[in-house]
């Protein structure tokens, strides 16, 4: 079975990018794919944010995202460096601090899917 | 490793994906994989002479495309198509830079492992 890896790069506010990936990776789960890492770049670690506050009415997709790879034990890394210069301290649910050169080293024989 | 291209699609400085798709593939460049990369639409200003005045507000990461040879990446390409529509008919890139036909696009993509597109 194939095994991929999921790079978000987008605010999980202002895109549907989330919601996107978050299907994808059900969708791959249930067919029995493996999923090696979900890594979060550029405007994406905004997601880890232990700040966040929505109105009840808005779907958290950081927290869903977050419980999903918890669930199904999949690595959910975001990039430090890029998470430092957003000014962004991460909260403690699920979210592991990386570096590009683990993604890098973890895209190794993986099929990269990009939202 | 395995072949990846980054095509860069954004302008140098009105958001911050030149930057750190450079640093991406200067990461994965890092660990082994064979890189290719590719500027695009607006990106292709990436590679023009940059503005020297000291006052300049922005960080001038375009510099660091020279450690592309350190980290042996050779294959940078220019979208031709995206340079004429710019009228950029004969620009001076600031590191060595090949320009590509949309056929040649198609037959690079072809060949990766994996596409990043930023």
């Amino acid at each position: 079975m194939t095994t991929f890896s999921l790079m978000l790069t987008t605010s999980p506010l202002a895109r549907q990018d989330f919601a996107s990936a978050l299907q994808f990776a059900s969708a791959a789960v249930d067919a029995g794919c493996q999923i090696e890492q979900v890594f979060l770049y550029q405007d994406a670690v905004l997601a880890t944010a232990a700040a966040i506050d929505l109105p009840a009415d808005e779907p958290n997709l950081s927290d869903q995202l977050a419980n999903f790879c918890r669930q199904h034990h999949i690595p959910l890394l975001y990039c430090v460096t890029a998470a430092e210069k957003r000014g962004v301290m991460p909260a403690d649910s699920g979210f592991i601090g990386a570096g590009l050169a683990e993604f890098a080293m973890r895209l190794t024989h993986t099929k990269l899917v990009q939202f | 490793m395995q072949p990846i291209t980054i095509i860069q699609r954004q302008s140098p400085f009105n958001s911050s994906c030149g930057r750190e798709a450079l640093d991406l593939t200067l990461a994965l460049a890092a660990v082994e994989h064979k890189i290719s990369m590719v500027f695009s639409g607006d990106a292709v200003y990436q590679l023009l002479a940059m503005n020297t005045e000291p006052e300049f507000a922005l960080k001038r990461y375009q510099q660091s495309f020279k450690l592309f040879d350190l980290y042996d990446i050779e294959q940078v390409y220019v979208c031709q198509h995206s340079l004429l529509q710019r009228q950029l008919e004969q620009p001076e890139f600031v590191i060595p830079a090949k320009i590509i036909t949309p056929e040649q696009l198609q037959h690079l993509l072809a060949a990766q492992q994996q596409i990043v597109c930023i």
